[in-house]
This record gives C-alpha cells, structure tokens and sequence, in this order.
C-alpha cells in the first residue's frame, strides 16, 4: 500500500516540479520585486519597502486601468455568461440538429481567429470611414458615427465589445455540452407536468448545469482581470490612456519605463484581485449549495 | 518489479523534463567568436540590407558568426529592456541617439568607442559627416556608430499646390494661409494619424524648439528644469491651430492611413521623416518638402533640424570587442554605405555615400539639408525620461482632442516631472 501510494507521488513529481518552477517561484520572485526599486538599465535593486503599493494609491492611471478592468470583468460575465446562456438554451432547443450544429458553429468560429487578424480587421471597422460608420449613416444614426477607438468614451468599450464577440462563442459551447448531458426523461417530466419553457430553463436547466456555468463565471472573472491582447493590439491603452488596463499599464511600467518593482507591484494587485473575485464566485456558489 | 517499473517510468518524466527546465538555450562552442546584433529592422530592405552585410562579412571572416535578431519598431525599446533585464544584452544593438543612448552610458551597458575611432588618426571617425556624433557623446567620449541620419520636414503634393497657386510658405502666418486655401479646397491639408500620440509628439519636438529658449528647454529636458517657462503653453498653442487642419478625427487614424491619405492624392500636406521617404516615392503626383515655418518673433531656435541620427552601440560585456568593432567598420564601409543608400533609401552617415551612384536627386538634396543643419533636434521622445514623455505625449493628444487646454497639460508634464525627479 505505502509503495502504491510512493509510486503515486513519484508520478506526480514532474508536474509539481515545473509548477514550482514556472508558477509559483516567478509568484514568490514577483512579490520580492514588489519591494524593490528596479533600475533596468543599471540594474541596481533597492529595497523601498511598501512603496512601490503606496504609490498605486496615488496614481491616477492605476484607477482608470482598475476600473477598466472592473467593467471588463462585468459586461463578460453579462454577455458570456448570460447572454450565451440564453444562446445555449434556445440552440438546444432546436428539433433539427443540423440547425443547431450550424449556430453552434457560427458562433464558435470568432474563437478559433487569431486575436491579432481580429484587432486589424476591427480598426477597419471601427474607423472614420469604417463599416460600422457607414452603417449607422444608412440607418439614420450618423450623428453618433465617430473614431471609435480614437474617442476616450467609447474605445474601452469598443475593445470590449470585440472581446464580448470574440469570446461568446466559446462559453456557449461549453454551457450546450453542459445541457446535452441533462437526461432527457427529467424535461419529459416537467412536460407532463406542464411546465413552461420558461421555467423549465429556470429550474431544470439552469440549476443542472450550475458547474458549468461556475466554470463560466471563473474563466470569465479572471479574463476580465488579465486581459492584455485585445487592447494592446486594438488602443495599446489609448487614447490618452483611457483604455488602459491593469495588465498593460503593468506590462509599460516594466518594459517602456524600466519600472519593475512597480510593476510588480501592479502584478500583485491583479493576483490578489484574482483570489478575491475567485473566492467570492465560491463562497456564493457554496451558500448556493447549502440552501 | 512493480516498483522498478515505475521508477523508470518516473526517471523517465524527470529526463525528458529536466533538459527544458535547465537548459541555457545556448548553442554549442563551435570555435567561432559569436556576435549577437540586435536592431529595430525587422523587415522590408533594411532587413535585407544587415542580412545581406552579415553574410558577406563571415564568409570573410570564418571565425566570427553574426547572429542577427531584431523587434519592430514599436516594440524595440520594450525588448531591449528585456534583454538588458535578464543580463543577456547582445554585443551589438540599434540606439536612437541623444538621452535615449545616454541611458546606456548612464547604465554601464555601453562600451566606450573613442579609441577604436581615433586609431590610425582618426581614419574610421574621419569616414563618418563628424556632426553625427555629437547626439552619441557623452563627456567627451563617443558611445554609438551613427548608422543613419534623418530630418523631418513637410512633404507636399507640387501638383495640388499648382492647382491651387500655392507657394511654399516659409513662415508660419504664410503656413495658416496656405491651410486655409487648403481647406476651403476640399483636400485634407494635412494628413495625420494620431492613434499612437507619438504623431503629435513629434510636432511638439519642432515646436518646443521654435518657440521656447534653447537654454531652457535643454535643461528641462535633462530634468534640471521644471517645465514651467511660459513658452511651453505657447507652443501647444500652436500646435492647437493646426488642429482644424488636421485628417478628421485624427485620433482615431492609424499612422498607416495618415501616409496613404497623402500619397493617394486626398491630402496635400504630410509631416514626416526624411528616412521614411521610401514610403512617399510611390505616390504617382509631383512631390517635394519644405522646413517647418518658422514662428517669427518666438524666442526658440528656427533653425534647428528635428531629427537625430540612428545608430548601433557595443555592449560593455560583450565577450569579443575586437569582433564587433571589426563588423561594424565592414558595415559602415563606403561600399556597404552606398548600398545602405541604394537599396534601402536611408541617409547613410558616411560622409560621400550620398551620391549619384547611389541616390536620386531628391535624397541627394535631403542628405545636403541635413549635412548642413546648424544644430540637431532628437525627437522628444528619445529627448527626456520616458514617463514624463508618456504623460506629455498623452496629453497632447487629450489636448488636440479637445479633452484638455494647453495649461492643463503642462499642469501634467510638470506633476510627473516632480514626481521623477523625486524618485530619482
């Protein structure tokens, strides 16, 4: 038995090996930079203490990128987890499975585009001139036309946009895997019993599928939190910084500016903020369970 | 026997595993001296150009292997911070000139070049148009090989300003004018992409150095200073005149749209580098440039050329200076030079390598602008420290997008400067 249970730990050795060294020593490295003041080019290291967190507290940009973040985090959770929600249940709905292969197909093709084609083909669109310009113009809305990722209201939201479009597919495929496994005797049930579409979502659906839609919420909180791709490729954080995020201003403050204990220090932030919204999603998901 | 076959299944894991971790990514000593150089030419014919020169060079010289990487343009200085982050600087690597190049120094990551110059009396230095140095000297010792040089003027469409009985103006009330006659014509007068600030920037660099004094702003932007001369407003003032003339919602126009509106005919007027005039020969009408106005009665030089030489730079540490210096003596050759020049339309700065072998007319009298310059303008961002940089080329751009007023963003520029300042 002791032997089985060596071999077992043996087996998970390599794995827990790369974790230490690829996850969890760049944690432990990152937070001891945090401390530090960090001069790129001369490389010297200067232990400040917290001031490098102090300085976050003071910083105007680190709010707006917070915030940007915050807003990311609950327009995804709106459109890829409600909104695909709703998309999941109305496919699975479909007699025909060819149609619902078909919309499960267009829905789920944006994925698999490479984030940088999407960000180029999205500036066209999102142009002066652009096509979704030229389309508000024919319907009577060309007042609101404007530079959309060049207007410090709208590029944040812009760039959101996209990554709602890009994305939603993706969760809605995994909430439809989720609805296929429900036994199909359960909704014949709630047939006979004359219950409405509407509440068979509501209390057959929705509560067998609550795993997933967890996972969902997951992927979609810490998404929100890292995000860097999509406004790197599409604003790089402008216009006059009011598309920034947390992992960009990180990723300038390291690599344009040379200021790496204060970017970890922002790393830290995103890390903390992470566990938070990580343990909030379960303790709610555990009062859930409990009533 | 179990236990033996899981060992080795587990010995198995850790061999396959250990190599990735542990590996140094270095390749194996083959003999040769091995030098790493690191640009910002990641394409088109200057790729070609560094890919075509190391070649030639190692089939002369067998014991020396040139390695050649590069990130874009936009992604340079962020990557050679990386390098310079986990001490694996390449023995050779691309440099703008000025404060940017003096981080380096500053650093201890540049070697020190005088001597390598000065040998056989000067003969390598003596090669080069000798202006080109002083943007990579610092306390009188050289730091950098200037590769190439540039300017920055305003291209103009001959055909439009014909059509239009336009003269090129030569101060800025004749500038307005001029746009005025523009705008009421149809054309863009000027063309601009501004969804990188750094567009704008670049006008700040031409019009902090016409309108505020010279003394000044050199101390200010060597952070001795504080950004508080009243000029500074005045120049965002005028670049806020230009405004009404810009590309409509500029902000929002990448820098690619801004040259392609001006070489497809639809603007008139484009304020651009000289290096970059590869990109204006396509166009298919009459073209030629003229200096930024100059602001009469304003107390900053006029005369002054925006536009510092680009260069390359030799790590401190590097194993084999010997090596380096012998490779960037090959690249900077007079044959090399004209080949810079002809295949890849930069000005190169070796002195003659410019010439009717090697460049149309046009660029022959550009490289002349340039050569002639009185006094050299580096562009302001490669001018003074990075995020006072950052917070005045972001809010220019808030400015010229109506968001802030020229006080409001000097208000910025000055808080980051104390906020530098004290961090230092």
């Amino acid at each position: 038995m002791r032997l089985k249970r060596t071999g077992a730990y043996l087996y998970l050795l390599p794995a827990i090996l790369l974790l230490l060294v690829f996850m969890y020593y760049p944690i432990i490295n990152n937070f001891i930079y945090s401390f530090l003041k960090w001069d790129l080019f001369k490389g010297t290291k200067t232990f400040i203490g917290f001031k490098n967190y102090l300085d976050l507290f003071h910083d105007e940009s680190f709010f707006v990128a917070l915030m940007n973040n915050i807003r990311y985090v609950l327009i995804s959770l709106l459109f890829q987890v409600g909104v695909a929600l709703i998309f999941a249940a109305v496919i699975e709905q479909f007699r025909h499975k060819c149609i619902a292969a078909f919309y499960r197909t267009v829905l789920f093709i944006p994925t698999l585009i490479s984030l940088t084609v999407i960000g180029l083909l999205f500036s066209f669109i999102y142009k002066t001139d652009g096509l979704l310009n030229s389309f508000l113009q024919l319907i009577g809305l060309g007042h609101i036309a404007r530079g959309w990722l060049g207007d410090a209201g709208t590029a944040i939201y812009s760039v959101i946009a996209v990554s709602q479009w890009k994305s939603i597919g993706y969760t809605m495929m995994l909430l439809c895997v989720a609805i296929q496994r429900i036994p199909n005797e359960i909704y014949e049930a709630a047939i006979i019993d004359g219950v409405t579409k509407l509440r068979r979502f509501k209390d057959v659906t929705v509560p067998l599928i609550s795993d997933m839609i967890a996972i969902s919420v997951v992927i979609n909180i810490s998404g929100g939190l890292l995000v860097f791709n999509e406004i790197y490729v599409m604003t790089n954080g402008g216009p006059y910084g009011s598309s920034e995020v947390l992992s960009t201003l990180m990723y300038k403050n390291a690599f344009v500016h040379g200021k790496v204990g204060y970017a970890s220090a922002i790393a830290i932030v995103i890390l903390l903020l992470s566990v938070f919204f990580f343990a909030l999603q379960r303790l709610i998901e555990r009062r859930g369970d409990a009533e | 026997m179990k236990k033996i076959r899981t060992l080795v299944i587990v010995g198995l894991c850790m061999l396959i595993a250990l190599p990735a971790l542990f590996a140094s990514g270095s390749s194996e000593e083959s003999g040769k001296q091995r030098i790493e150089v690191f640009t910002r030419f990641s394409d088109g014919a200057t790729k070609t150009y560094f890919d075509e020169v190391a070649a030639s060079f190692m089939a002369e010289n067998p014991d020396i292997e040139i390695v050649l990487s590069s990130a874009n343009n936009a992604n340079y200085k962020q990557e050679i911070n990386v390098r310079l982050a986990s001490n694996s600087s390449p023995d050779i690597y691309f440099a703008w000139s000025g404060v940017y190049a003096r981080n380096f120094v500053d650093g201890g990551r540049a070697l020190d070049l005088t001597d390598y110059l000065m040998a056989d009396d000067g003969e390598w230095y003596n090669s080069f148009i000798t202006n080109q140095f002083e943007t990579f000297t610092f306390g009188e010792r050289i730091y950098g090989i200037p590769l190439m040089m540039d300017g920055k003027a305003f291209y103009y469409n001959q055909d439009i300003f014909d059509e239009l009985g336009l003269e090129v103006p030569e101060n800025w009330d004749e500038f307005i004018a001029v746009l005025d006659v523009l705008k009421g014509s149809g054309y863009i007068p000027i063309s601009l992409g501004n969804i990188e600030d750094w567009a704008t920037g670049h006008y700040m660099t031409t019009l902090n150095q016409r309108v505020v004094p010279a003394d000044t702003l050199a101390a200010d932007y060597a952070l001795e200073g504080d950004f508080t001369a009243p000029e500074y407003v005045t120049a965002l003032e005028y670049l806020e005149k230009l405004v009404p003339y810009f590309t409509p919602e500029f902000n929002s126009v990448t820098y690619d749209a801004g040259i392609n509106d001006f070489i497809s005919g639809k603007a008139a007027i484009y304020y651009e580098q000289f290096n970059q005039v590869q990109y204006i020969m396509p166009a298919e009408f009459n073209w030629s440039w003229f200096d930024f106005p100059d602001i009469e009665g304003a107390a900053g030089d006029q005369n002054a050329l925006t536009g510092s030489p680009q260069g390359l730079m030799v790590s401190s540490t590097t194993k084999y200076p010997e090596a380096c210096i012998k490779f960037l003596k090959y690249l900077t050759n007079f044959e090399n030079s004209e080949k810079l020049v002809a295949e890849a339309q930069m000005f190169s700065c070796v002195d003659g390598a410019i010439n009717e072998n090697s460049a149309n007319e046009k660029m022959s009298l550009m490289a002349e602008t340039i050569k002639n310059a009185p006094t050299i303008n580096p562009w302001f961002d490669n001018a003074t420290d990075s995020e006072v940089v950052t917070t005045y080329q972001a809010s220019i751009q808030a400015m010229v997008g109506g968001a802030k007023t020229a006080e409001e963003v000097m208000a910025d520029v000055q808080a980051k400067v104390a906020q530098v300042k004290a961090e230092m």
